[in-house]
């Protein structure tokens, strides 16, 4: 009895705390629904109301109206399209790149290999804005002929470019706990270097390559500076840089933007809510081995 | 590092003659060595090196971009270190550094305070605990812009913003509070309100950190979370045996032992805030000039992209100083 007696406070302290993340974590998400579910004199009336009035589900059958040029549902099919594209194929350029030169880093007997993977470490911490003008300035002038602003495959390649550093880190510290003896069995029964490494190594480091995957996936997902300088004109953009056009400069039609803004949350939300586990597993690993 | 003993000894040595050694890595055991790791050296050398140098080499100059019909050239007049001389002579700049910094340093405070506070909570055993930890962790996955736009309407001036609607209710101000405006705070105390205003503190400052901070802190939560876990039970129990209390349980054995993984946060955080430009240039365009958002300030709105790839450059070379520290962190036991 004297046991429960002294730990009831705690409890409650702990039960008061949870309460109020709770709010302070699904009060804005509250707030953004509900919002995405009014019509546009709802968000701007005081006082204003707390539940989605006057209801409407037109914000959101608005994104998918057809396909017709410049219409809302246009832009938005446009940009979703180019946000999977993009995203989907930073990932798996990353991985094939990242996850072959990670196992080189971390097998061959190459001098320097150390300051090879410092150095890819380093331009992952560089920030985007340090290149941003660079990049801009090299597509429009020298390499103008390659016909690369505004299109995806620029996106692709800048972010390619951006995440490589995080992949190959990550990786190298996951092939690293795999012993060598497994590659050189396999190589002992005939297997080839490439072989071995397809069939036996990379299936045994599959969460690794969630980890960085998905990683990679979220962070293209989430870029606007390089569509907002690189590709803002008519075709390369994507959602984020969408859901900043739907802000015009005299109208904020926010129940728009909170649709959109939530229907644009829906693949990365999933992703964490399933699949967190293996990213933070991977983030953890990569940061404290290194 | 040492490397482990190859069974394969054919590699090259430094005393291989050259035109053998290229033979043997075209030919050789070590072939797909160096044909998996080359693109990925091609990308660094391309998309990293090349621009940051062709960074440098603008800042050099007044550069002017002119672009006619999808076609750009570029007009650059050499004028040597002028554009940092005259950078670090403006009190602009100086402005945009202290923001600079004091985004980052308040963000860090309530980051290491309340996401280590969090991360604890977490850690407790408490009924629906599971539930509770992912809901935490849903506001890292919503989109910087989804997140700004958000906070823009939490923090909209006029009486329908939702911060303001929910204190004219409560009656906790008379009159809507333009929560974006870069307002002075505590302008009940002159002195104090001025050095913080110096400081680079402002209203609009302090929201956006607000804002960030929703979507940040559940990532440097799960992160010590990760860390707490993989403290050992038997250290607290041994710590209860000697008498020691809560607090300095927390103190001698969870604080130390969450050093490093303290660290490779604090590190990480401090990259991020540094490149931080999409809230604030959705909720203020240029209205709060921190250092990122006067590059590009000075690129694409004034066309100076000389002026412009000297803030870059510069807040290039700061990452890259942090970055060297985060890596020897990281090897310290191996270099």
């Amino acid at each position: 009895m004297r046991f429960i007696h002294a730990i009831k406070p705690r409890r409650i302290l702990v039960y008061l705390l949870v309460v109020i993340v709770l709010f302070w974590t699904l009060g804005p998400l509250y707030f953004l629904i509900i919002t995405s579910l009014k019509e546009y004199v709802g968000t701007i009336t005081y006082p204003l109301p707390w539940l989605p009035r006057p209801f409407t589900w037109s914000n959101y059958s608005v994104m998918f109206s057809g396909y017709s040029p410049g219409s809302i549902s246009y832009r938005f099919l446009h940009a979703l399209r180019n946000s999977i594209v993009a995203s989907t194929a930073t990932t798996l350029i990353n991985l094939v790149l990242g996850s072959s030169a990670a196992y080189v880093l971390s097998r061959a007997p190459i001098k320097g290999k150390n300051a090879i993977s410092m150095l890819f470490l380093a331009s992952n911490l560089l920030p985007t804005v340090a290149l941003i003008i660079p990049f801009y300035v090299l597509t429009v002038t020298y390499l103008n002929g390659l016909q690369l602003y505004d299109t995806n495959t620029l996106l692709v390649i800048v972010y390619t470019s951006f995440s490589l550093g995080l992949v190959i880190w990550i990786m190298r510290g996951y092939f690293d706990s795999i012993p060598i003896e497994l590659e050189e069995a396999a190589r002992v029964d005939g297997c080839g270097r490439l072989k071995a490494l397809v069939r036996i190594i990379l299936p045994l480091t599959a969460p690794g390559l969630l980890a960085t995957g998905l990683l990679t996936f979220l962070t293209s997902w989430d870029n606007f500076i390089l569509p907002l300088v690189l590709a803002p004109d008519s075709s390369g953009y994507n959602l984020p840089f969408f859901i900043y056009s739907l802000n015009g400069q005299y109208l904020h039609l926010n129940n728009q933007i909170a649709a959109g803004g939530l229907l644009s949350s829906i693949p990365p939300v999933l992703i964490v809510l399933f699949f967190g586990k293996y990213i933070v597993s991977g983030l953890t690993a990569g940061s404290v081995k290194g | 590092m040492s490397m482990p003993a190859t069974p394969h000894s054919g590699f090259p040595s430094r005393k291989t003659p050259v035109r053998r050694r290229l033979f043997l890595a075209l030919t050789g055991e070590y072939f797909w060595f160096y044909a998996l790791l080359l693109p990925s050296i091609l990308v660094l050398i391309g998309v990293i090196l090349i621009p940051m140098v062709f960074a440098f080499q603008m800042s050099l100059g007044n550069t002017n971009i002119v672009v006619i019909g999808g076609k750009g050239s570029i007009q650059s007049q050499w004028v040597g270190f002028q554009n940092y001389l005259s950078l670090f002579a403006s009190p602009l700049f100086w402005q945009a550094f202290r923001e600079t910094v004091y985004f980052w340093f308040v963000s860090i405070v309530i980051e290491v305070t309340l996401g280590i506070g969090l991360a604890v909570l977490m850690n407790q055993k408490f009924w629906g605990r599971k539930v509770f930890r992912l809901i935490v962790f849903i506001p890292w996955a919503i989109p910087t812009v989804v997140n700004s736009m958000l906070w823009g309407m939490i923090f909209d001036g006029d009486n329908y913003g939702a911060l303001n609607d929910l204190m004219l209710r409560l009656h906790l101000i008379s009159t809507q509070i333009v929560w974006l405006n870069p307002m002075p705070v505590l302008t009940q105390v002159p002195w104090l309100s001025n050095t913080l205003s110096y400081l680079g503190a402002n209203t609009a400052m302090n929201a956006i950190i607000v804002g960030d901070e929703w979507k940040t802190l559940p990532i440097v939560a799960v992160l010590v979370l990760a860390g707490l876990q993989t403290i050992p039970h038997e250290y607290y129990e041994a710590a209860r045996v000697e008498g020691a209390s809560g607090w300095t349980q927390f103190r001698r054995v969870t604080l130390p032992l969450l050093g490093p993984i303290l660290t490779v946060v604090l590190i990480l955080r401090t990259m991020q805030l540094l490149r931080a430009f999409t809230m604030i240039f959705n909720l203020e365009q240029f209205g709060l000039p921190l250092l990122s958002i006067q590059a590009y300030q000075q690129a694409f709105s004034f066309g100076s992209f000389g002026t412009g790839s000297a803030i870059s450059f510069m807040i290039g070379i700061i990452a890259l100083l942090i970055a060297f520290v985060y890596i020897k962190q990281l090897y310290k036991g191996e270099m």
